[in-house]
C-alpha cells in the first residue's frame, strides 16, 4: 500500500475546502465550550456548598449546645447533624453522571441511619429533565452526528456527481483511493476530538495524570467506533440519503431508544422492594419499641455493645440509652434489607455494564462516569462511608450519653471527623475492550463489504 | 486495442446491448452514433469495466475488462459528457489530483503543460473549478488523458453543449492524441463532428450495430442521409 501524500494533500484540501466541515466543526466547538462551562457550573456550585460544610457544622453544633446548656448530652444529642461530603473529582466536571441526581452533601443525626441515607435536598425537575449538557454529553452524543455529517456522503456523493467515474478510471489502485478519502476524514475527525479535549482539559483544569489519559483513550476509541460504523453504511454502496437516513437512525437507536429500553429491562429484570422496605421496617422497627418492654430492645443493643450494660435503664419510665437503642433496633431489624438493597443496586450496575457490551454508547458513558466516579457506584460507596460515620458519632456520644453527662462537660467538636471516600480508580478495561471488539467487527464487516460492492466488478451506480 | 467480441448487455429480458463485434486500432477513432438508447453509452461502459457483461467479452490491449477490471485503468482515460471532477480544486490541482491517482509524479510547469497542450488558457489554471464553463472542463478531462498516457480514450458525448469553436478545438485535439497512437472510441449525437474526426463511423440501433463505414467513404450528408434511414 502506497501513501500518495499528494493525493493525501489534494483530498484533505478539498474535503476542508467543503462547507461542511467548518460548519460542523464550529457547531461542535461552540456546544462543547457551553459543555465545559456547564460542566464547571455544576461542580463548582457542588464544591462551593461543601467547601462551607465546616463553618455552617461548627455554627450549628454551637448554636445546639448554646441551646443545651443545663441539659444532659442525652437530650442535646438528639437535635444536632453532623454533616458529611463527597466531593468531586477533578474529572466530574468532565462527565458530572449521576451527581445532580444524588445527594453530595449529606447531614446525618444520632437517628437510626437507613431513613437519613436518602433524605436529601429536592432537586429542581426541569433541571433534571433538560439533563447536563456536559463534556461527555458532547463527546458521546454530539460528536458522533458530526462523525455522521463527515462520512455520509464519502463516495456516495461522488457517484452521484459523476466524480466517481473520473476516479475509477484514473485510479491505479480503487482501495487506495478509497483508503485515502476514509484517512483524510479520520485525521479531520482525530485533529478535532483533540483539540476539543485539549480545550477541556484547560478550562475544565484537568489534571495531566493517568485518569485524564483514560477518558481521552475513552473518547478516542468511542469515536473511531462512530468512524468504523459509518464506514460500514457507506461501504454498501447506497446514495448519500439512504447513507444519511441510515446513520441518524443507528445513532437514535444507541443514544436515544437502546438505552431508554435498556434502563426499563434493568429495572424490571432486578427490582428493588428493598429500598421502600429498608425505610418502612426501620422506622416500624424503632416506633413500635415505644409500646413494647425496654428490656428485648437493650438486650438487642448490649449484643452489640456489651459494655453499658451496667448502666441502669428503668423500665417504668424515658430514658435517653433506651431512647438510642431504640433507634439502633430500627437500624437492626432493616439491615438485612438494606444489605440486599446495596446488593441489588450492585447487581443492577452489574447488568448494566455487561449490556453496555452491546452498546458502545452506553460502554463509553459509563466508563467516564466511572473514571469522573460519578457513576452509581460512586455514590454507594459514598453512602456507605457516611453509614461508617454514623456509627463512629453513635459510639462517640454513647458513653456520655449513659453515663449522664451535661452538655457543657464534653468538647462537642471533638466528634470523629467524617473522611469522605477518597478518588477510586474502577477497572474500565471490559468497557475499552467492547468498544475495540465492536470496532474491530465493523473494519471487518466494512472490509468484506467495500470488496464486494466497490472492488469487485458490478454494475456502476448511474453507469 | 480495443475489441469486442459477441459483447451483450441485459436488464432482465432488456437487451441494451446484443453480440457487438467490434475493433478498434492504434491511432483510430472510431464514433458511435445512434438515438438514445441505442446501445452507445451502454458499450463505453462495458469498456470501462463500469457494467458486468451478460455474454461476450471487452478486451484493451488483450486483456479481459471483465477478468481485470483494475489492470485495464492502466490503459485507458475517461471523458464523459461533462467531465465531473473536484469543483474545490483548482483546474492545476484537479489535473495533479487525478495524474497522482494514475500514479504519476509532474511537476507544476509539466502539469501547466499539460494544461496548455489541452487547450486551456493559463489564467485559468489556479481558478476554482466550480468557476469552469463545460469547454474548460473538457480540456481537463483531456489534460488527465493526457497526462495518464492513455493508449485508449472513451469518449461518452464529449462535445453536447459545447459550443462550435470549443467543438472544433476539442475535435483538433482527439486527432492529435489519435496520429499519436491513441485508440478513441466516441459516442456522440453529433454526425457532422463525427464525420469529421472519426477514421469509422458505426450507426447504432436497439443495441445492435447495424452499420460500419469509413468516414472517408461518404459525405456528411450522405451520412446523415445513412442515419435517418438506419435509426
Amino acid at each position: 500500500m502506497k501513501i500518495n501524500q499528494k493525493v493525501l494533500f489534494l483530498e484533505t484540501r478539498n474535503f476542508l475546502l467543503g462547507k461542511t466541515v467548518l460548519i460542523g466543526a464550529i457547531c461542535l466547538i461552540l456546544f462543547g465550550i457551553y459543555g465545559f462551562y456547564h460542566g464547571s457550573q455544576v461542580i463548582d456550585r457542588q464544591q462551593k456548598t461543601i467547601g462551607s460544610v465546616p463553618l455552617v457544622q461548627k455554627n450549628h453544633l454551637q448554636q445546639i449546645v448554646a441551646h443545651g446548656k443545663g441539659k444532659m448530652v442525652g437530650t442535646t444529642a438528639y437535635y444536632p447533624f453532623f454533616y458529611t461530603a463527597n466531593p468531586a473529582s477533578p474529572w466530574a466536571k468532565f462527565s458530572i453522571g449521576q451527581r445532580d441526581i444524588n445527594p453530595f452533601t449529606l447531614k446525618v443525626k444520632m437517628l437510626a441511619i437507613e431513613g437519613q441515607l436518602y433524605d436529601s435536598e429536592l432537586t429542581n425537575p426541569l433541571t433534571l429533565l433538560v439533563g447536563n449538557l456536559d463534556a461527555s454529553f458532547v463527546f458521546i452524543f454530539l460528536f458522533p452526528l458530526l462523525i455522521i455529517a463527515f462520512m455520509y456522503n464519502v463516495i456516495s456523493e461522488e457517484q452521484e456527481n459523476g466524480v466517481w467515474k473520473m476516479v475509477l478510471t484514473s485510479s491505479e489502485s480503487i482501495s487506495e483511493a478509497i483508503l485515502n478519502k476514509l484517512f483524510v476524514r479520520l485525521a479531520i475527525i482525530f485533529i478535532i476530538s483533540i483539540v476539543l479535549f485539549l480545550a477541556s482539559v484547560l478550562y475544565l483544569k484537568l489534571p495531566l495524570s493517568f485518569p485524564t489519559f483514560r477518558i481521552w483513550l475513552v473518547t478516542t476509541l468511542y469515536l473511531f467506533f462512530w468512524f468504523v460504523l459509518s464506514v460500514i453504511v457507506i461501504s454498501a454502496g447506497k446514495s448519500s440519503s439512504f447513507n444519511a437516513t441510515v446513520l441518524v437512525s443507528i445513532w437514535i437507536f444507541l443514544c436515544i431508544l437502546f438505552p431508554g429500553i435498556a434502563n426499563v429491562f434493568v429495572n424490571n429484570s432486578i427490582p428493588v422492594p428493598e429500598a421502600a422496605e429498608t425505610a418502612i421496617k426501620q422506622r416500624e422497627g424503632y416506633h413500635e419499641k415505644w409500646d413494647q418492654p425496654k428490656k428485648p430492645t437493650m438486650e438487642k443493643f448490649y449484643a452489640a455493645y456489651p459494655q453499658y450494660r451496667k448502666y441502669p435503664v428503668p423500665e417504668d419510665k424515658y430514658s435517653p440509652g433506651w431512647y438510642y437503642a431504640m433507634q439502633f433496633s430500627g437500624d437492626l431489624e432493616s439491615a438485612n434489607s438494606s444489605e440486599k438493597l446495596f446488593q441489588k443496586l450492585d447487581q443492577r450496575q452489574e447488568l448494566s455494564e455487561n449490556i453496555a457490551g452491546f452498546n458502545p454508547v452506553i460502554a463509553a458513558q459509563q466508563l467516564l462516569n466511572k473514571i469522573a466516579n460519578t457513576d452509581l457506584t460512586s455514590h454507594i460507596r459514598h453512602l456507605k462511608s457516611v453509614k461508617t460515620h454514623h456509627k463512629q458519632i453513635r459510639e462517640y456520644f454513647y458513653p456520655f450519653i449513659f453515663v449522664e453527662t451535661p452538655t457543657e462537660d464534653i468538647r462537642w467538636d471533638s466528634y470523629p471527623a467524617y473522611k469522605p471516600e477518597s478518588y477510586f480508580a474502577d477497572s474500565i478495561t471490559n468497557g475499552i475492550l467492547a468498544i475495540i471488539l465492536w470496532s474491530a467487527l465493523g473494519l471487518v464487516i466494512s472490509y468484506l463489504m467495500f470488496q464486494r460492492n466497490f472492488i469487485q466488478i458490478k454494475d456502476t451506480q448511474n453507469a | 486495442m480495443l475489441e469486442a467480441k459477441n459483447l451483450t448487455k441485459k436488464y432482465g429480458s432488456y437487451t441494451a446491448l446484443n453480440k457487438l463485434n467490434l475493433t478498434i486500432q492504434e491511432g483510430e477513432i472510431f464514433a458511435l452514433l445512434g438515438q438514445n438508447g441505442a446501445g452507445k453509452t451502454t458499450t463505453i461502459n462495458l469498456f470501462l469495466g463500469f457494467l458486468e457483461p451478460t455474454e461476450g467479452s471487452a478486451t484493451i490491449n488483450g486483456v479481459s475488462v471483465a477478468e481485470y477490471p483494475q489492470e485495464i485503468k492502466k490503459y485507458l482515460a475517461y471523458i464523459p459528457e461533462t467531465v465531473m471532477i473536484y469543483p474545490n480544486l483548482t483546474g492545476i490541482e484537479n489535473l495533479q489530483y487525478f495524474s497522482s491517482l494514475a500514479g504519476f509524479d509532474y511537476s507544476k510547469k509539466e502539469l501547466a503543460d499539460l494544461l496548455s497542450r489541452a487547450g486551456l488558457q493559463s489564467q485559468a489554471f489556479e481558478q476554482r473549478l466550480s468557476g469552469y464553463s463545460k469547454g474548460m472542463r473538457q480540456k481537463v478531462g483531456i489534460a488527465i488523458a493526457i497526462a495518464k498516457k492513455a493508449k485508449v480514450l472513451l469518449l461518452d458525448e464529449p462535445t453536447s453543449g459545447l459550443d462550435p469553436k470549443a467543438s472544433n478545438e476539442f475535435s483538433e485535439i482527439l486527432k492529435k492524441l489519435a496520429a499519436q497512437g491513441t485508440a478513441i472510441l466516441m459516442a456522440t449525437h453529433d454526425i457532422f463532428r463525427a464525420k469529421e474526426v472519426a477514421t469509422r463511423i458505426g450507426i447504432m440501433k436497439e443495441g445492435n450495430l447495424q452499420s460500419v463505414i469509413n468516414a472517408g467513404d461518404i459525405s456528411a450528408n450522405e451520412l446523415e442521409a445513412l442515419y435517418l434511414k438506419t435509426v
